[in-house]
């Protein structure tokens, strides 16, 4: 039998449930929504840094190469004849020579100081495409992770073998161009054929130490300007390796690390690599020791030295 | 770096340099045709200078063109996830946006 009192009651208590009901699923169901968003956000934003870091990586990278080129070109370019004196030269030469004017002499009596190195141009060429294509490739790697922020943390990891490779490549470059400083063939061969000139030339007089002198000046000139080339490419490999390093470690610990450790490695990484500038070649030395001493004795950064650097130590010691 | 290698670079660049040298005497002296004689030898020096130096950076390069696959397929699988977290937000969004009338 039907009580009204309790029909009521339950009838009224329905009424006050279902809306609490109600409430709460559309409290937690508002919740969820909003730590979900939350996380997404800050998931995004952590990618987002990396992809800065990455892209910065590359900028550093590729301004390491373009370094590298000028390095290779100024060494057998020589600054071409003013227009004078290759005139001259023109007039002079055409009257002295005694063989065929041929198609080969024109080109010769046109740009006199021209280098032609087919062979080697078409290999630098090469190179300096492939390693811009991989710097550039690394970092496109990344260039929907914020989107995809949630499920690539497996793919993040996944790159740090490769970017070992590229930072142990930029360190090598360091190296290399340290061993081997720039030194401005051409230039230094006109100043050398100077110089013989003007000391085969008899008798000596004030004239012959005015041109001296005025040698010496050019050739101070030329090893400054080859100092500060060399400097300017170990300068350019070593900012991009550091950053390579830096960015390495916000990789390896990419799920785990917070917003604020990711912006935190970040600013760090930008700042050591503002610092590098303004060091000499001694310093600079200095630096790639020790940012090679830093990847072999850190823990975290043993797989890099174990495969990249010493696969390059192998390649230098296999004839 | 191989001492062998070192040596090529550094007779690669005396010859290089000796020759031009040369080759600048005779521009200051304007004799066209010992210009003509040294410039194809001057060239040839500086080709293999510039191989060698060149030679001696690609010692350092130890990425290959597998990595710079391995690096699209990973890009791939990064765009993957994207589309996939995509597809979740809009969902997310749409139930949000239900909800507002439940």
């Amino acid at each position: 039998m039907n009580n009204p009192l309790t029909d009521k009651h339950c009838y009224v208590s329905e009424a006050v449930m279902i809306p609490s009901r109600v409430k709460t699923w559309h409290f937690l169901v508002i919740s969820l929504l909003l730590s979900t968003s939350l996380i997404l956000g800050a998931c995004a934003k952590k990618a987002k840094m990396i992809q800065a870091g990455a892209t910065q990586f590359e900028a550093e990278s590729l301004a390491a190469i373009e370094r590298i080129d000028e390095l290779r070109r100024k060494e057998i370019e020589a600054t071409p004849l003013p227009p004078e004196k290759a005139s001259a030269l023109f007039v002079q030469g055409v009257k002295n020579s005694k063989q065929p004017i041929t198609l080969a002499t024109l080109r010769v009596l046109i740009n006199p100081l021209a280098t032609e190195t087919p062979k080697s141009e078409a290999q630098w060429q090469a190179f300096l495409q492939k390693m811009r294509q991989q710097y550039t490739t690394f970092a496109a790697t990344f260039a929907s992770l914020d989107k995809g922020s949630w499920f690539a943390a497996a793919e993040v990891r996944e790159t740090i073998p490769i970017l070992d490779k590229l930072i142990a490549q930029m360190a090598a470059f360091a190296r290399s161009i340290q061993e081997h400083p720039v030194e401005f063939i051409r230039e230094r061969a006109a100043i050398a054929a100077e110089i013989e000139q003007v000391r085969d030339t008899r008798p000596f007089t004030e004239a012959t130490d005015l041109k001296l002198l005025e040698l010496v000046r050019r050739l101070r000139e030329i090893a400054a300007a080859e100092e500060r080339l060399t400097r300017d490419t170990v300068e350019q490999a070593l900012k991009a390796a550091t950053l390579g390093l830096e960015l390495r470690k916000l990789l390896v610990n990419y799920d785990k690390l917070s917003l604020d450790d990711i912006s935190e490695g970040l600013s760090i990484a930008f700042k050591l690599v503002a610092g590098i500038p303004g060091l000499d070649l001694s310093g600079l030395n200095a630096e790639t020791n020790e940012l090679i001493g830093e990847i072999k004795t850190d823990e975290s950064l043993k797989g890099l030295f174990d495969t990249a650097l010493l696969q390059i130590n192998n390649a230098r010691s296999t004839p | 770096m191989t001492d062998n290698d070192e040596i090529v670079l550094e007779d690669a660049k005396e010859a290089s340099f000796a020759l031009d040298k040369a080759y600048r005497r005779a521009v200051l002296n304007a004799d066209l045709d010992m210009m003509m004689e040294l410039k194809p030898q001057v060239d040839r020096a500086y080709d293999r200078y510039s191989q060698a130096r060149l030679k001696l950076l690609t010692e350092g390069v130890i990425a290959t063109a597998q990595d710079v696959t391995e690096m699209r397929r990973i890009r791939a699988e990064i765009d993957q996830a994207a589309t996939t977290q995509t597809l979740i937000e809009g969902a997310i969004r749409f139930v949000a946006f239900i909800t507002k009338f439940v």
